[in-house]
């Protein structure tokens, strides 16, 4: 809930600042950013399964990482 | 045409620097060298140095200089072309994105585990972003001021704080030299290496310079000033407590400033934590900027702004949701950081350089 | 990475348009204002009548000038803005006692104009009105207008002269050492002291009219050549910029060009004395003086400045610059800093005093933040009800606060004996700072820091502390930045921020303000005293004795 009032305070901050300026561009890319974020703020927080970019990480690097500390 | 408009000054810029790397480092390298060598750290540390500082030298500033006004993401994007180069500042973008969770989480989990056990971690994430997110939107111009007094304040504390423990410190515990074999202190050297390579951001601030040829001057600053006090920290915290014991502790800086006593003053590790927040907070202010920044010239915005807000909020929950424990980071920063972080922090500007040597780009104007 | 200019859009234009009608006042009576006047003297007159409507001030005065018809001659003057005595002596009595000479007589009737003001008003200041709005704005700071027949042309001679408080001891900053002088509501008299203070033909006093009714004269004060001409047109751009009703007082002024209004911190100067203005001008900052007040604003204004009191470099205590610094710390945080303590970090404190603050709290009803919040605003209650009260109620009020603070409350055990303390020296310490703004700024941040304090303890404390630096570094007070020169840090003019060091050290004015000559004197002025058992050259021994 909290979520959802701090993003729509957001919102009220930025969207007639660029709208005024003409940044449409901008304004795209903060639309997508704050649903990315705004997306994984509910599931965290309704509990639902997300995925880990450290879990990713650590498939991508892990090969390296035995080479190092097996050496 | 640059984003930022703002310009700092060389010594504003060395402080960031060194404030992004020791912020938190000095709160878990003590601990994972003690493991990984002990008492050989100091030996590990001189290597880290003289490393760090050739490839740091030749890497960022020899490659940011050749584009004079440039930061990393424009001069990639002049490099490899626009599409390769925006693909680049995009990973670098998610890369900062991702180590900025790990830091507010480790910084989290030290205030909740060692503080204020009874409140629950969300409320430390959120204050040290809203911080975060409220410097950053100022810009860099601010955060660099704040810093230049926040960071004296900060080393000021850590050096009373070694000097009170003085004392108490038995500098036979780091007695046995070169016990460990050279491979294992060069992998501890690695590892440190990957921590400096957050000094990478400074190819983000590097043409906001206000004076750009002082660049030659903040190379030598900042690994003067990195490097002494790592080693002053370290080495106390070993001859505190000894490689051993250190090496079992989770914070052992913190657990110094626990241990001590000012006068009649003992338990000052509130203080000291509180100080800690303002390092950390420019820190994260730091990497955030740099987030943004490259984010926003890989989408070629005309302003950083309008992502600062959201990169707050995916921050919060990467920070929440990265890892489930204490012990998850500090395994995830043993077994994969040196990969990780070499590979983003060293490896990209190592291409980029290579590339510049090829394509013969200079825009200096061969000064 | 380049994009297309953007056409302006439809939606802002639309908004533009709407806020300049909102702009344009309309101001009484325009057309008759604009009017020039005719050649006949009855016309004229029942004009400028009608443009004041039956005010009771406007006095009137007729006669005829002698001559073979007589020419007419109409005078008008705002009872009260003009010095009578004044008006018979320079107006009247050359009109009716001059004797003219045949030549002159002949000549009166059609270049009467013409003779009185070549030769028969006998004041230095006399201008030449073409408009009913010269005129009128003429008449209304204390011209005498003097219409004459046939003549198209009409008369204002300066006879200014008004009550007015003379120059008095300025009370909001009484100083110990230092001149006693402080400005009045005489724009020109305050801009009297100023020229007495900086006696060089470059000082430079540019008036700016501001109000459509009130025509309030605003002064901008400066060194010319001296002062970054930048700075002199951003403040005058921004002065010209206004447009109100009215100025009565400089802070007025102060909101509309303030460069953050957000900010409860000070980023304009104000000050009563005409010394401290004068150092501000050789410093290289610019000055308004606002008519009607004595309070004139000093831009740009950094953080440092807030600590800094004029006496400072009268009187050499070079420490009470550190004492003020501290002040200020305590006064910001001290009750967040205690509270934080005890509530939880109660490790740091040393077990005895714990034990004894313990001991004091016993018996406290509510948490020590609240307590702390209930004392100081007891304490603001206090303090606001005293300043507006007449003197002796003051020192009722304060004597009461006294005894409601100090004993009753704790020997009702309502608080503890500590927070009293804590409460009173955050008191006496916002009483250090020498800018009153300032304090109430700090006083309300207090506020800020102890919810802080409350809730999240010591890491609250500095995470307020963070935010409001970063703030405070986020400020610009006319493109200076606030916390100049602490950060960004020019170490060498730190030596005016956190200490006060000897004049002779300071060579150089500060370095942002861009001043067109940043040497302040000649380096090297330190004193050297004659040093014993060296003889002196034989050159100079004859002085000795």
């Amino acid at each position: 809930m909290l979520i959802v009032v701090i993003s729509a305070g957001m919102v009220f901050c930025e969207v007639p600042k660029l709208m005024h300026r003409q940044m449409w561009r901008e304004l795209w890319a903060f639309s997508v950013f704050l649903a990315i974020g705004l997306a994984g703020a509910l599931a965290l927080a309704l509990d639902l399964p997300l995925p880990n970019p450290i879990r990713l990480i650590e498939f991508i690097f892990g090969p390296l990482s035995k080479l190092i500390y097996s050496g | 045409m640059g984003i930022e408009k703002g310009r700092i000054s060389s010594r504003q810029a060395t402080y960031l620097v060194v404030n992004t790397i020791l912020g938190t480092s000095i709160l878990f390298l003590p601990a994972l060298m003690a493991g990984e060598v002990g008492q050989d750290a100091w030996v590990a540390i001189l290597i880290a140095a003289v490393l760090g500082f050739l490839i740091g030298s030749v890497l960022v500033i020899s490659l940011g200089l050749r584009f004079p006004g440039k930061n990393f993401v424009e001069y990639a994007i002049e490099l490899v072309g626009p599409l390769g180069g925006r693909i680049l500042g995009f990973l670098w973008g998610g890369f900062y994105l991702v180590v900025n969770g790990i830091i507010v989480r480790e910084f989290g989990e030290l205030l909740k585990t060692e503080v204020m056990p009874e409140t629950p971690l969300i409320v430390f994430v959120v204050m040290i972003l809203s911080m975060a997110v409220f410097g950053v939107y100022l810009g860099l111009e601010v955060f660099a001021r704040v810093n230049e007094i926040v960071f004296p304040l900060f080393l000021g504390v850590l050096l009373l704080l070694l000097l009170t423990g003085l004392p108490e410190m038995d500098f036979r515990n780091l007695q046995p030299v070169f016990q460990h074999r050279f491979p294992d202190i060069m992998v501890s050297a690695a590892n440190l290496l990957a921590f400096y390579g957050e000094g990478v951001v400074l190819a983000m601030f590097l043409p906001y310079m206000r004076q750009p040829e002082e660049a030659k001057r903040v190379q030598y600053e900042i690994p003067i000033i990195l490097n002494f006090t790592m080693l002053l920290v370290i080495v106390g915290v070993i001859a505190y407590f000894g490689a051993g014991e250190a090496a079992r502790m989770v914070f052992p800086t913190f657990e110094l400033a626990k241990a001590v006593r000012l006068g009649f003053v003992e338990r000052i590790e509130s203080l000291f934590v509180g100080i800690w927040v303002t390092s950390v907070g420019v820190k994260v202010m730091v990497i955030s900027y740099v987030t943004v920044l490259a984010l926003a010239h890989s989408l070629s915005l005309r302003d950083y702004r309008p992502l600062v807000f959201p990169c707050g909020l995916i921050l919060a929950v990467l920070s929440v949701l990265q890892f489930a424990d204490t012990n998850h980071i500090r395994e995830f920063l043993a077994r994969y950081w040196i990969p990780f972080g070499f590979t983003f922090q060293w490896f990209i500007p190592f291409l980029l350089y290579l590339v510049a040597l090829v394509r013969k780009k200079d825009q200096s104007g061969g000064r | 990475m380049f994009r297309k200019p953007c056409k302006p859009s439809k939606l802002s234009d639309l908004k533009e348009r709407k806020l300049r009608k909102r702009m344009e006042k309309v101001q009484p009576q325009t057309a008759v204002l604009e009017e020039p006047f005719s050649a006949d003297i009855e016309t004229n007159v029942r004009k400028f009548q009608r443009i004041f409507g039956n005010t009771g001030d406007l006095s009137r005065r007729d006669f005829l000038l002698e001559g073979e018809q007589g020419v007419e001659v109409v005078l008008f003057y705002i009872d009260g803005l003009v010095d009578k005595g004044a008006i018979s002596e320079v107006v009247l009595k050359p009109f009716l006692f001059h004797n003219l000479d045949e030549e002159e007589k002949r000549l009166l009737p059609g270049n009467a104009y013409q003779l009185i003001k070549t030769s028969l008003i006998t004041s230095a200041e006399v201008k030449e009105a073409e408009k009913f709005s010269e005129l009128v704005d003429l008449v209304l700071v204390g011209h005498v207008a003097v219409f004459v027949e046939g003549s198209e042309k009409v008369l204002a001679v300066d006879v200014k002269g008004w009550k007015d408080r003379g120059v008095e001891e300025p009370e909001s900053e009484a100083f110990i050492r230092g001149p006693r002088e402080g400005f009045t509501e005489t724009l020109r008299t305050n801009t009297a002291l100023i020229r007495r203070r900086i006696k060089t033909p470059n000082l430079e006093f540019n008036t700016i009219t501001v109000g459509e009714y009130t025509k309030t004269d605003v002064c901008v004060v400066y060194i010319r050549g001296l002062t970054n001409p930048d700075i002199v047109r951003e403040v005058e751009s921004r002065i010209r910029r206004i447009k109100t009703d009215g100025i009565l007082e400089s802070g007025y002024l102060e909101d509309f060009i303030e460069d953050d209004y957000k900010t409860p911190f000070v980023l304009v100067d104000r000050t009563e004395r005409p010394d401290k203005v004068a150092a501000g001008l050789l410093e290289g900052k610019v000055a308004i003086l606002v008519d009607g007040t004595p309070f004139a604003l000093i831009v740009p204004v950094v953080f440092g400045e807030i600590l800094q009191s004029a006496e400072d470099y009268y009187e050499g205590n070079d420490y009470i610059r550190p004492i003020r610094w501290i002040a200020l710390l305590v006064a910001l945080f001290l009750p967040s800093f205690y509270v934080a303590l005890t509530t939880f970090h109660q490790e740091m404190i040393p077990p005895g005093l714990a034990l004894s603050m313990a001991a004091g709290r016993e018996g406290v009803p509510v948490p020590a933040a609240v307590e702390a919040f209930m004392m100081e605003i007891t304490f603001d209650f206090l303090r606001e009800a005293g300043i507006r009260m007449p003197r002796p109620v003051g020192q009722a009020i304060g004597i009461l606060g006294a005894v409601v603070i100090g004993q009753a409350a704790v020997a009702a055990g309502v608080v503890s004996p500590i927070m009293v303390i804590v409460v009173s020296l955050t008191a006496i310490c916002s009483f250090l700072i020498p800018n009153y703004s300032a304090s109430v700024a700090i006083r309300f941040l207090r506020y800020i820091m102890l919810l802080l304090g409350g809730v999240l303890g010591l890491v609250g404390v500095f995470w307020g502390m963070m935010m409001l630096l970063l703030h405070l570094a986020s400020l610009r007070s006319f493109g200076i930045p606030y916390l100049y020169p602490v950060a960004p840090m020019v170490s060498r003019e730190l030596r005016d921020i956190f200490v006060r060091t000897p004049w002779w050290t300071m060579d150089e004015r500060p370095r942002l303000l861009r001043t067109s000559d940043q040497r302040r004197q000649a380096p090297g002025q330190r004193p050297r005293p004659p040093q014993s058992g060296r003889r002196r050259k034989s050159g100079e021994d004859q002085d000795e004795y």
